[in-house]
């Protein structure tokens, strides 16, 4: 019978032996290294013209990549075995990089900016990759960490570390807010509740002076400090001296690697399977005990939360902060880094977030047709790639080898003896 | 307040509530035959003001400059090129989505819509700045009293009452009004019914994004001024009106216009600095509205759920 | 009333003039296995979802539970956790989930460890997950080594019969002391209804009580210790599958739509 030798094949355990592990952890490193040189590369590359045969050179090994299926899977296979080299490669190639770069100060800067929205992507990640719930007005939230975060520290003369959280639970406050009407309402109705929400918000900031200073924006926000060191102050490591840039890069990647960490651990847990299950089918999500508005509550009001810390230090690494930095423009940008990198997957959203920052900046004579981009690209890619450059991952659980093979053995016992009834 | 102040906010508010029902009506089209919001819908209005001034200055730059020629030029070409533009639409970017979740649909109308206004702001000669429009109408008025009321706001009412009323005989007695209901109601038992649904909403997109550049057309006469951006503006408004007559009720649509336009008039009267806040005020509609009664004013059936 | 445990009273529900439920009442007794029969569209499943509180009551009282309780406005997750848990007439399972988590989020009333928890690992949060991936893959090896032998795979991919199976499994995860169960044999080939009347009445064995709505009059006269007959909304009879199969009321509502055993 074709299920008997199903369980079979089961039953023996994949035989991982130290050659295996060795040659993958090899192809991983390999991998990450090449990427990370590719990117060095394509950021230190002068003229447009050769950035531009940079990205269709790129664009062209993507492709060829998702074309071949073997590679593919032996990619992925063996970064799955060494998960921990992955990572803590990672982390070194991350911490190196204003090294690396160490004469480039714009680049660092350019570097940190991106890690910043790599914090406020993962958060609308949460809510719109996670959850499934369409929030377009995003900007309210990193507008609110950033005002918050900025204004105590010139009023009541907080400190930065302070005003993070307080700019993050300000944030967090704001999508609480949301979440009551967006209860309510479903798909496209919600995200016009969104976009309304942003819209209204972004009105408010711009006339109501006595908190936000209205259009002529906050200035003169005080940067970050550790007692004495300022973050003005080029960092010191060892013999090296790294541009002051490389402070807010070093505190803007920390906090994007906890980010996302969170939103691993967050999607592993119950909490992560209440958000599939409300994205899949709500009503039956409800009948099988799941809270939805508790659980949508929690969705805006976390990822919000990740909005406004990314604000906050946007706010302290800048210096100043106005109402159009807060802009329906922006909440677009951070949503097509979401659906462009790939919704609910944490790597594809750091990635897209990465790309969008640092595009516009290359092609910064055509900022004028950003928008024209973003629009031609969402159309392109919801026609022919909609879950985004990096799908959304299912979630396999690890049993334990012998577990699943006792629990095999046993519950073939109990279908035999089935079978048996049914046959007399 | 004066009687006359009165009379005077009511027909500005008629004028306005008409522009707002055109576009209403284009939106409650599209989310009864296909359940999409069609965030490009309120760029297709831009288009038809656009194209309108495309066709005034070419007929002008012939030697036509008689208004009674002009004004319906500029309405059939717009009317024609935004319900071609609407029904293309559909076809190129809608159409292979319309299986997807409502996410892929609603993500798709936003980036047809940044094509759509960015592609005019790019693309139009000068199309960053606001441009003149053509109203040849504009300086002949009627009074009555101390109301004043000029043909151009005479024309666009008599204008949109007439477009509404051939909706009605449209949709009511003809085998397309129909089709269309059949679709909205279910789009795979109409289709087994022997109806050609994707031909119905094609005709559907052409007709409600036809409309809507006639609003742009209005919008262009009675303002004197477009902008490559005055789109989403009217289509926040545009859509509002729709919901607040139900989503899908193009009767619902006609009055939820015109409902609209008096409420504005309401706050620009009665609230100080009412003009201001004016927009801010139909976002929070537009949020009252979807929270505590999304069927709208007349309400429609109930979604089941088991 | 001793040893009852739901109590459908004077059970009304309205949709703009069309009466789903008409003045019902329906009482199930705790250890009991009552099924719902009726034509198409005589309000069972209606009848179900406002057991479960997806519906609104027009009018009426839903008790459930010893000390009765009324559910009729308790949130519908909250009336999971109480102990009512149901499947679907069109099976609504989560497609792109794996097997496994379907069943662990019919866990979600009672897993009590929050994101904060969840984010720190906690040794609470630990065990709590250990032993609900514990009792999921038990709940699954109930249907044998269909379902254990597919616990990764999306539920998407199982067949007919498994995702049915599936979703009683992913019911059960709630612990339910009275459980709904909406024609769980619909489309089901002889067999595998024969299995599944197997795995109901070890489901009833095992302390849950069970109301069903099904079609499949075999099943129905081989589980039931009791047959409410309902049409248009109304209860026509009620007894024994005997005394209600030979009610010539039922048979009235019965003839031309077909539905035999």
């Amino acid at each position: 019978m074709p299920e008997t030798d199903f369980i079979d094949a089961q039953l023996t355990p994949a035989t991982v032996n130290r050659q295996q592990k060795l040659r993958h952890t090899l192809l991983t490193v390999a991998i990450m290294i090449g990427l990370f040189a590719l990117m060095i590369v394509g950021l230190v590359i002068e003229r447009l013209s050769l950035f531009i045969a940079f990205l269709l050179a790129v664009a062209l090994l993507g492709f060829l990549y998702q074309r071949t299926q073997s590679f593919k899977r032996r990619a992925t296979e063996a970064f799955h075995d060494s998960r921990g080299t992955a990572i803590t490669l990672l982390i070194l190639l991350v911490a190196a990089y204003p090294i690396i770069l160490n004469q480039n100060p714009y680049l660092i800067h350019i570097g940190a900016l991106s890690a910043i929205y790599v914090i406020m992507a993962l958060g609308l990640n949460i809510t719109l990759g996670f959850a499934g719930l369409l929030d377009i007005g995003f900007a309210v939230y990193y507008g609110a960490g950033a005002y918050t975060s900025a204004q105590f520290a010139i009023h009541f003369g907080t400190s930065f570390w302070l005003g993070l959280v307080l700019g993050g639970l300000s944030a967090s406050l704001f999508g609480f807010i949301v979440a009551w009407p967006a209860l309510r309402v479903h798909d496209h109705y919600l995200g016009l509740v969104t976009l309304g929400y942003g819209l209204m918000m972004n009105l408010l900031a711009r006339n109501l002076n006595f908190l936000t200073n209205g259009t002529d924006g906050v200035i003169n926000i005080p940067p970050p400090s550790i007692g004495s060191y300022s973050f003005t102050q080029s960092l010191q490591l060892g013999p090296l001296s790294l541009p002051f840039q490389a402070n807010f890069y070093y505190l803007a990647v920390t906090i994007a690697l906890v980010t996302a960490f969170v939103s691993y651990r967050l999607r592993q847990s119950a909490l992560g399977r209440s958000w599939d299950a409300i994205r899949e089918d709500e009503v039956a999500a409800r009948c099988s005990g799941v809270n939805t508005r508790g659980v949508k509550i929690l969705a805006f009001s976390i990822g919000a939360f990740f909005g406004g810390i990314g604000g906050a230090i946007y706010a302290h690494m800048i210096g100043f902060i106005s109402p159009e930095n807060f802009s329906f423009l922006e909440s677009m940008t951070i949503l097509v880094m979401v659906v462009v990198g790939g919704a609910g997957n944490i790597m594809g959203v750091a990635i897209g977030a990465i790309i969008l920052v640092v595009l516009p900046e290359r092609f910064r004579e055509f900022e004028h047709l950003r928008l024209l981009f973003f629009g031609a690209a969402l159309v392109l890619l919801m026609i022919n790639r909609p879950e985004g450059l990096f799908p959304r991952l299912r979630m396999r659980r690890v049993l334990p080898a012998e577990k699943l093979a006792a629990m095999l053995t046993q519950t073939r016992q109990k279908t035999a003896s089935v079978g048996r009834i049914k046959a007399q | 307040m004066l009687f006359e102040n009165w009379a005077q906010q009511i027909v500005n508010a008629a004028t306005i509530g008409g522009m707002y029902t055109l576009v209403a009506i284009g939106f409650t089209l599209f989310f009864g035959v296909l359940g999409l919001i069609n965030f490009a819908h309120g760029e297709v209005f831009m288009l038809g003001a656009f194209v309108a001034l495309l066709a005034a200055r070419l007929l002008q730059n012939v030697g036509v400059s008689a208004g009674w020629l002009l004004v319906p030029a500029m309405f059939l070409v717009a009317s024609v090129f935004c319900g071609g533009v609407g029904a293309l639409t559909e076809r190129l970017a809608y159409r292979p989505v319309r299986r997807s979740p409502m996410l892929v649909m609603l993500i798709t109308s936003l980036g047809v819509s940044f094509l759509m206004r960015e592609g005019v702001k790019e693309f139009f000669p000068e199309g960053a700045n606001p441009m003149a429009f053509p109203s040849p109408y504009m300086s002949q008025e009627a009074r009555i009293g101390t109301v004043v009321i000029n043909y151009t706001q005479i024309s666009l009412i008599a204008a949109s009452i007439v477009l509404v009323a051939g909706l009605y005989v449209l949709v009511e007695k003809t085998w397309f009004g129909k089709s269309m209901r059949a679709t909205a109601e279910d789009i795979d038992a109409a289709r087994m019914m022997g109806v050609d649904t994707d031909g119905v909403i094609s005709n559907a997109f052409f007709l409600g994004s036809a409309l809507g550049g006639v609003a742009g057309v209005m919008n262009g006469l009675y303002y004197l001024s477009i902008r490559f951006d005055m789109g989403w503006v009217m289509a926040i408004k545009g859509f509002t009106a729709a919901v607040l007559g139900g989503l899908g009720n193009v009767y619902g649509a006609a009055v939820g216009g015109y409902v609209l336009a008096l409420l504005e008039v309401l706050i620009v009267v009665f609230v100080p600095q009412g003009s201001q806040y004016k927009d801010v005020f139909v976002f929070l509609v537009l949020i009252l509205v979807l929270v505590f009664r999304p069927t709208g004013i007349f309400g429609r059936k109930p979604q089941k759920l088991g | 009333m001793q040893g009852e445990l739901l109590r459908i009273e004077h059970l009304t529900k309205n949709f703009g003039g069309i009466h789903a439920v008409n003045d019902l009442d329906i009482s199930v007794g705790k250890g009991e296995i009552v099924a719902i029969i009726g034509p198409n569209g005589s309000g069972k499943t209606t009848l179900f979802n406002l057991i479960v509180h997806l519906y609104d009551t027009t009018a009426g009282k839903i008790y459930f539970g010893d000390p009765p309780v009324d559910i009729a406005r308790v949130a519908t997750h909250d009336i999971n956790a109480l102990g009512v848990a149901r499947t679907f007439q069109t099976l609504r399972l989560f497609p792109n989930l794996t097997v496994v988590e379907n069943v662990l989020v019919g866990m979600s009333a009672r897993l009590r460890c929050g994101p904060l928890h969840a984010v720190m690992q906690t040794p609470r949060t630990r065990r709590e997950e250990a032993e609900a991936e514990a009792e999921a893959l038990e709940l699954l090896s109930l249907f044998g080594h269909r379902l254990i032998s597919m616990y990764n795979e999306p539920a998407g991919s199982l067949s007919y019969a498994n995702r049915r199976r599936l979703e009683i499994a992913r019911a059960l995860a709630s612990r339910p002391t009275l459980l709904l169960l909406d024609e769980p044999a619909a489309g089901m080939n002889p067999t595998e209804t024969h299995e599944i009347m197997n795995d109901i009445g070890d489901i009833h064995k095992r302390g849950c009580t069970i109301l069903l709505i099904e079609h499949d009059m075999g099943l129905v006269e081989g589980l039931a210790h009791r047959v409410v007959a309902i049409d248009h909304g109304t209860k026509i009879a009620e007894g024994s599958y005997q005394e209600v199969c030979s009610n010539p009321e039922v048979i009235k509502a019965y003839l031309g739509s077909g539905a035999q055993a």
